[in-house]
């Protein structure tokens, strides 16, 4: 079964096509990674399952995107509640500028989860993201006095904590250092029990060495999908094949 | 269910509250200008704005405020110039010579604090200073007075253009050996358009501010002559006429009003035309 | 390889650096002169509040020296001839028709701020923003003159008489204690009117400039739009919308010509929303021309002066430390 479903999904930014019918699945309890060159609209791509997109008002869309049968791009949608079952976890970490605590108690406070046990909530995401031990002794303290792999992994956790379905990662390792980006990959693997996940990557390493599904994108356009093991073996594009080779991109 | 529910009524709630006041404080503003254009429109004329107060003008007869208009213009532009001679050196200090330090820090929050001084304390400061110098009330009095006025505006005006400039154009200049004074050249030329913005956001401020001019300036019927005679102003006519009896003399309040609008609103729509049209040698 | 030597190339670029020595010496004299000269500059901007302040204290050393402080603070009682000088009916009027307009632009102000910065299309904003600093640079006489226009009969018709049937029966407050219509009520709607664009302009920029990333953030842990405003204001704007709140207060507190054209220029201790009063500025305005008849008037006056530049800097400092407070508390 699959989670998301993308039906001829077209983006425009102003008049620039950026996504052009794009029609993919994204099956359920796996990881699915997205790959391709820089602007080839790999985030947009990413950023359209959640209607983060509609952040930009130059940004158009068409065609569906449908999260477990239901069409996010109906007039009717409530995109909050999208938003809370599909979780972002961005490029960089981002703190709120706030305590640590308070930065996972956000979301469920909110959406009024865990009310009375929202520090166990709070406690349980921490170690799930292996902070905890590191972190609690100043759960107060300001979350901007974490190293950048901390932070992400509050981000995570923070993320986590509201109890999405589905996780979407954009290059979330990216501007992290290899030791953290290594300890971040690990989490993302163990999270494929409980979650679907979308990540966004340039390396095609870490797509090797994470992903069950592959797509890849090549200036707007989607060329290949299909599970990592037969896509990594035999590309069937010839450009598929260049740029895995690094020939390309 | 319950509390998404109330989450979403909240939300709605609040995005019509914000409505609701942006739309009633724009009709109010709106209402400002529609106003005093329908009262002034019909005591406008040829002779209102080129003729000067003839013998019982305060009691409805002919004459028109063109004393008024040239005296503000001259009031504001010299009060212009005498702030630009000293907050352009100043802004440019802050960024080329005291980059960052807290020095320019403190310049910029004296500045702040000038900014909110009222103008009357001004007026009330360019009074002593004028009976100091053994002036009388005079253009080169209410000059002065006003200065002390758009200093502030023009200098933090100028200070945050300069502050947008690109960073590594500091570097650039330096790296090709140009001394401090020869990259503020360059400096300059980034932002020029932003200093004329400047100059003309001060230049409309000037020409609106009365109570500096009040007692510095004085007021006169006259054409202004030289910089050691009183001189009108397009505020003050406005509040005089206003304060007579008569309905026709009260009626040209409304259309001084209207050209001191017009006047206003004519600098601030050139200041923004010359932030977004001009500037061949700024990078982006 | 040694370039350096007897390359014919090179030769001129050694006469130059010769040539130039002295072009070098007179860049530097230029560029030292250009220090000097701005620094002056400098000097005399961070003089001149000092130098404002210390004339306007010794202007006003003959009242303050004639009488004591607190009579001059306290005292009910305008009348220079007479020789009595009480400040207290100026200072309370000032105090309370800044009140009035800020209890009634704060909250829409900074409401409407919020939109801007939160809700609108950067192209509506983009049409919007210089109509907002057209509004702030309309003179205040046309303010005070609408005023007239429009607010004082409308106080006068209007409010003034239903204000007086409903609650003015129970709160003397909202009496109508004076039928013409001017008095704090209308002057203090104008004056909020006035410094509304201010408090918008402000609180929109402070707001345009938190972190991108922290909208997206919030909107994806599934906040709301006005939850994720919340946010935003409360965790990354609240200092700045502090600091547009006190510019407005500033110009609100020492606006002259506005105030003086309806608060109705009595010098009475106000009691009703009605009530006709007189503000600080006005008092110095109106009498200027009188100045030079009566003894220690000018004096009265510029104390008049250095009491509004008191407040305003006073209030200044402390909003400044408030601000700091905040940040500081914020980062952590």
């Amino acid at each position: 079964m699959y989670a998301l479903s993308i039906r001829q999904l077209n983006v425009w930014y102003d008049k620039q096509h950026v996504l052009k019918d794009i029609t993919v699945d994204v099956p359920r309890r796996q990881i699915t990674a997205i790959i391709g060159p820089s602007g080839c609209g790999k985030s947009t791509l990413l950023k359209s399952l959640n209607r983060l997109l509609d952040l930009n008002e130059r940004v158009r869309v068409s065609g569906q995107v449908l999260f477990e049968g239901q069409n996010i791009y109906d007039p009717g949608t409530d995109v909050t509640d999208v938003r809370t079952r599909i979780g972002l976890l961005a490029q960089k970490p981002f703190p709120l500028p706030m305590s640590i605590f308070d930065n996972v108690a956000y979301g469920p406070r909110i959406h009024g989860l865990g009310n009375g046990h929202l520090a166990q909530i709070v406690t349980a995401q921490l170690q799930a993201v292996g902070l905890w031990e590191e972190v609690k002794d100043r759960l107060k303290a300001p979350a901007t006095g974490l190293s950048g792999g901390q932070q992400q992994r509050l981000c995570l956790a923070r993320t986590l904590a509201v109890a999405p379905e589905v996780l979407l990662c954009d290059e979330s390792t990216a501007s992290l250092d290899p030791i953290s980006a290594r300890g971040i990959e690990a989490l993302l693997r163990g999270l494929r029990e409980k979650y679907t996940l979308v990540l966004v990557t340039h390396d095609i390493e870490q797509a090797r060495r994470l992903a069950d599904h592959v797509v890849f994108m090549w200036l707007g356009e989607l060329v290949e999908h299909g599970p990592a093991g037969p896509f990594f073996a035999q590309p069937e594009q010839k450009l598929t094949q260049a740029y895995l080779a690094r020939e390309i991109g | 269910m319950k509390r998404t529910q109330l989450r979403k009524v909240k939300d709605r709630f609040f995005t019509w509250l914000m409505r609701f006041f942006l739309v009633t404080a724009a009709a109010l503003l709106g209402l400002i200008l529609l106003g005093i254009a329908w009262r002034g429109v019909g005591a406008l004329s040829w002779e209102m704005v080129s003729q000067s107060p003839q013998g019982g003008f305060y009691l409805g007869k002919g004459g028109g405020i063109l004393n008024a208009i040239v005296g503000s213009l001259y009031l504001a532009l010299g009060a212009t110039t005498l702030a630009s001679l000293i907050a352009i050196p100043v802004v440019l200090y802050m960024h080329v010579y005291a980059r960052g330090g807290r020095l320019a820090n403190n310049v910029r929050l004296t500045l702040d604090i000038m900014w909110g001084i009222p103008s009357i304390v001004y007026g009330a400061f360019g009074f002593s200073l004028m009976i100091f110098l053994g002036l009388r009330a005079s253009l080169l009095a209410g000059i002065i007075a006003l200065a002390l006025v758009v200093l502030p505006i023009l200098a933090r005006t100028f200070d945050e253009i300069v502050s947008m400039a690109p960073r590594h154009l500091r570097e650039t200049a330096l790296a090709l050996g140009t001394t401090r004074l020869e990259f503020l050249g360059v400096l300059l030329r980034q932002t020029a358009p932003g200093l004329l913005t400047a100059i003309l956001l001060a230049f409309g401020r000037g020409i609106g501010d009365a109570a500096s001019v009040l007692f510095t300036a004085g007021y006169t019927d006259n054409m202004p002559e030289s910089l050691l005679r009183p001189v009108a102003s397009l505020p003050l006519a406005v509040f005089f006429q206003l304060s007579t009896p008569f309905p026709e003399v009260q009626a040209r309040a409304y259309a001084s009003a209207l050209v001191l609008t017009i006047l206003v609103l004519a600098i601030s729509l050139l200041a923004h035309f010359s932030m977004t049209r001009l500037g061949r040698h700024v990078i982006r | 390889m040694d370039l350096t030597r007897d390359t014919h190339l090179f030769k001129p670029a050694v006469k130059r650096i010769a040539w130039g020595s002295r072009v070098q010496r007179w860049r530097r004299v230029k560029d030292s002169c250009a220090r000097m000269s701005s620094g002056t500059a400098v000097l005399i901007v961070c003089l001149l509040v000092g130098v404002i302040a210390a004339t306007l204290v010794i202007r006003s050393w003959p009242i303050l020296s004639a009488y004591p402080l607190d009579e001059l603070l306290t005292g009910q009682t305008w009348q220079p001839l007479h020789g009595r000088f009480g400040f207290a009916p100026f200072i309370a009027g000032s105090i309370a028709v800044t009140l009035v307009a800020m209890m009634l632009a704060v909250i829409p102000a900074v409401f409407s701020g919020i939109y801007l910065a939160e809700y609108t299309s950067s192209r509506a904003r983009a049409a919007l923003k210089p109509l907002i600093d057209l509004l702030v640079g309309i003179p205040s006489v046309v303010y005070g003159l609408w005023g007239i226009l429009f607010i004082i009969p409308l106080v006068r018709d209007v409010i003034g008489p239903w204000s007086d049937r409903t609650l003015g029966q129970v709160f003397p407050f909202f009496a109508r204690t004076n039928p013409s219509g001017y008095g704090l009520l209308s002057a203090g709607f104008v004056l909020a009117v006035m410094v509304f664009p201010l408090i918008v302009a402000v609180t929109e920029e402070v707001l345009r400039s938190a972190p991108r990333e922290m909208r997206e953030t919030l909107l994806a842990l599934g906040a709301t739009r006005w939850e994720t405003t919340q946010c935003i204001v409360r965790r990354a704007g609240l200092p700045g919308i502090l600091a547009a709140i006190v510019l407005g207060f500033s110009r609100a507190f020492g606006e002259t010509l506005a105030i003086m054209m309806l608060i109705g220029n009595v010098p009475q201790m106000p009691t009703s929303l009605f009530d006709a009063a007189y503000s600080l500025p006005a008092l110095i305005a109106n009498n200027y021309g009188e100045i030079m008849s009566v003894p220690l008037y000018e004096s009265a006056l510029m104390g008049a002066a250095l009491a509004l530049l008191a407040v305003v800097l006073l209030f200044n400092i402390l909003a400044r430390l408030v601000i700091v407070r905040l940040t500081q508390a914020q980062a952590r």
